[in-house]
């Protein structure tokens, strides 16, 4: 995913991404990213749970305007909950 | 500040050994030596903002469903219009856990709730269309060299602003 955020990056689009392993971001060098303790298949969370979907979102957004350079990796504090 | 000396984990080691011995023979994991930085600047109650998964997400009965099966994975894309329903998206990647996704397909492709970020002001508009890849990909060339590349000139052209990554 880091390698399609580069491309994107490169026509001049800034992007974040959602990650689930930080290594992988930190070996590609990518932009910007969200790291989640969440399982894989589960991104944003769990289903059918709008808010907390939303909320990682909208702290991913907060990484376009916070950010300041490249490989930025933030640490949600957000834990798993079933 | 940065070397191009590979970051190993316990974890990447075992994708990487399972993956040999399973599919790819000669996958390894990526590994640049640059950094790549656009700044944001529009705010982000602006901004026609992009979505892009790597779930294999697709539209059932229009779009062809990823090569999920391929062992070297399937580096093409889709093109979702922003306002598809959730209901006519299906996930072709079978290297993840389904049982989240067949629940609510928001959590790996969240157009519902971009829609509502939108409509509250949050963030201007979804672009259109979203774009859906297929994640598995031991083989990179191609998608570095022509598949990203064309999605990016698609987000480019439709006036994207900004544009957010969701795995799976």
């Amino acid at each position: 995913m880091g390698l399609i955020a580069r491309a994107i990056e490169e026509v001049g689009i800034p992007t974040v991404c959602i990650i689930l392993r930080r290594e992988v971001s930190l070996n590609v060098k990518t932009p910007r990213s969200l790291f989640l303790k969440f399982p894989f298949g589960a991104p944003l969370g769990p289903a059918n749970d709008a808010a907390t979907q939303r909320a990682v979102i909208e702290e991913a957004l907060q990484m376009l305007v916070t950010a300041t350079e490249s490989v930025t990796i933030l640490d949600s504090a957000r834990a798993w909950k079933k | 500040m940065y070397t191009n000396r590979m970051i190993n984990t316990e974890a990447l080691q075992r994708s990487y050994t399972t993956v040999r011995e399973k599919w790819d023979p000669h996958f390894d994991w990526v590994v640049n030596d640059s950094v790549m930085w656009t700044p944001f600047k529009s705010p982000l109650a602006q901004t026609n903002l992009a979505l892009v998964t790597t779930c294999g997400a697709y539209r059932k009965d229009v779009d062809l469903p990823f090569d999920a099966s391929n062992y070297y994975g399937d580096p093409s894309f889709r093109e979702i219009p922003s306002d598809t329903e959730m209901s006519a998206i299906d996930f072709a990647h079978t290297h993840f856990n389904h049982e989240h996704v067949a629940q609510d397909g928001n959590v790996a492709f969240p157009l519902d709730r971009l829609r509502e970020l939108a409509r509250d002001g949050v963030i201007a508009s979804v672009a259109n269309p979203t774009i859906s890849f297929s994640g598995y990909l031991p083989q990179t060339k191609q998608l570095v060299n022509e598949t990203a590349p064309a999605a990016a000139k698609r987000l480019k052209e439709v006036n994207a602003h900004a544009a957010l990554l969701v795995p799976c």
